[in-house]
């Protein structure tokens, strides 16, 4: 099958019936289906013991276009590894949209940006914020236009335990939150690293200083970084940046709700 | 020659350039790197353009609030060719010759000042992967099969994948 996701066709293929259920399940949010029968990508699962051959195979397979980019006896594994490359194409080669690593909630018509990257307490921080009532829109990606406004990006949230390898995901209403519909300008844009313990007493930086803190966090920084630029430019410009060691996400969540009161 | 009466001359080729609030962004093409400029480094980096001396720069410092001394005009001047900002020039010493402390000390200018000096902050924009989800080499490590399968921090067309029955690492 082949789909259209923030301007590119994407096909997808495999041996297995009946798995393109579960790969479809993690197709970027928005995602449309699409007649294309020609298009730049195409991913690919031959799954072991589907297709007949000499010699034992255990192993599934993952491939982009005509490169396996990963093999695993672990299906579920294969099929992370696929949404994350997908997501992450998507991210980078979006026609008309600036992807930014970064958690975002709703909150009074205004988003709340958290730019970061794994392992620093993103989804948790929105979890946080999503029990306090604001809406979700992403744990991933602040999907930016060129105005600078965020448009939802609402893929489950991905929660890890201190123990888990494997997040476990969850939809928003499991933190009694519903899904943003339209795009926000933004109201704050939070750039924050967990530390357990720490006092959140974060410092106002200037709109270029906001403008490069961002930038670090830009998926097509380097292929578009006259875009990125603007955009990023657009996004802060009403909106303060602060910048900060946190300790535990619900102190600071109630912080960052007031601060767009 | 008087060092003073060098013509500073900013670097203009391969840079994507906007303000923001009175501070200038530039983007460099071939390092991928990118740079903020305050007010007070902007204003000497848009002034060198190969006609002014220095000493013409110094004169023209109260546009950005400071005072005509030399020592700032060698301050921003020290930044903007330590980020490749600047065509090749001769400069009187080294970025630490030049530090706040020491120009405040010259200015003889209390703390507050600080701010008003010439700045520039910089950083590489990330590759794709990188700035998407990643484990450190520590973190990959430290997980159990089935994996994270997330890039590599620091080689980011790597992924943190299993190796053998009980290990995660690099692949």
């Amino acid at each position: 099958m082949t789909i259209l996701s923030q301007g590119r066709h994407i096909g997808f293929r495999t041996d297995k019936p009946g798995l393109l259920e579960e790969i479809r399940a993690r197709f970027p949010p928005g995602w449309k289906p699409s007649e294309r029968t020609r298009v730049r990508r195409v991913y690919s699962v031959r799954v072991a013991g589907q297709t007949p051959g000499p010699g034992p195979r255990r192993t599934h397979n993952l491939y982009m276009n005509a490169s396996r980019i990963e093999r695993s006896r672990d299906l579920e594994y294969l099929l992370d590894r696929l949404e994350g490359d997908l997501h992450l194409y998507v991210a980078e080669r979006a026609t008309r949209r600036i992807f930014v690593h970064a958690g975002v909630v709703g909150w009074r018509g205004k988003a709340i940006v958290l730019p970061g990257r794994s392992f620093t307490g993103k989804s948790t921080l929105v979890a946080e914020l999503l029990r306090l009532g604001a809406t979700y829109y992403s744990d991933e990606y602040a999907v930016l236009d060129a105005k600078g406004r965020v448009h939802p990006f609402p893929r489950p949230l991905s929660m890890r335990g201190e123990t888990e390898v494997r997040p476990s995901r969850h939809g928003p209403e499991a933190f009694g939150a519903e899904e943003g519909r339209g795009p926000l300008a933004v109201g704050v844009v939070a750039v924050t690293q967990f530390r357990p313990g720490a006092r959140w007493r974060p410092r106002t930086l200037t709109g270029g200083q906001g403008v490069i803190a961002l930038l670090e966090h830009t998926v097509p920084a380097r292929r578009r970084p006259k875009a990125s630029l603007s955009t990023l430019r657009q996004a802060v410009s009403g909106a303060p940046v602060i910048k900060g060691i946190r300790g535990e996400a619900r102190d600071m969540a109630q912080a960052l709700l007031d601060r767009v009161d | 020659m008087d060092m003073r009466d060098q013509k500073p001359r900013a670097r203009t080729e391969g840079l994507l350039v906007e303000d923001v609030d009175g501070e200038t962004l530039v983007y460099d093409l071939g390092s991928h790197e990118a740079h903020r400029l305050n007010p007070a480094a902007a204003l000497v980096w848009r002034m060198s353009d190969g006609r002014a001396t220095v000493r013409e720069l110094v004169s023209r410092l109260d546009e950005a609030g400071l005072p005509r001394d030399e020592a700032v005009v060698w301050m921003a001047l020290t930044r903007l060719d330590a980020v490749g900002l600047l065509e090749p020039m001769d400069l009187p010493g080294s970025r630490s010759a030049f530090s706040r402390k020491e120009v405040l000390r010259v200015l003889g200018a209390a703390a507050a000042m600080t701010l008003l000096l010439p700045a520039v902050d910089s950083v590489v924009a990330p590759l794709a992967a990188q700035a998407a989800s990643c484990v450190t080499p520590a973190q990959c490590n430290q997980q159990q099969p089935p994996c994270s399968g997330l890039p590599l921090c620091n080689q980011p067309t790597r992924r943190c994948a299993p190796q053998g029955a009980t290990k995660c690492g690099g692949r």
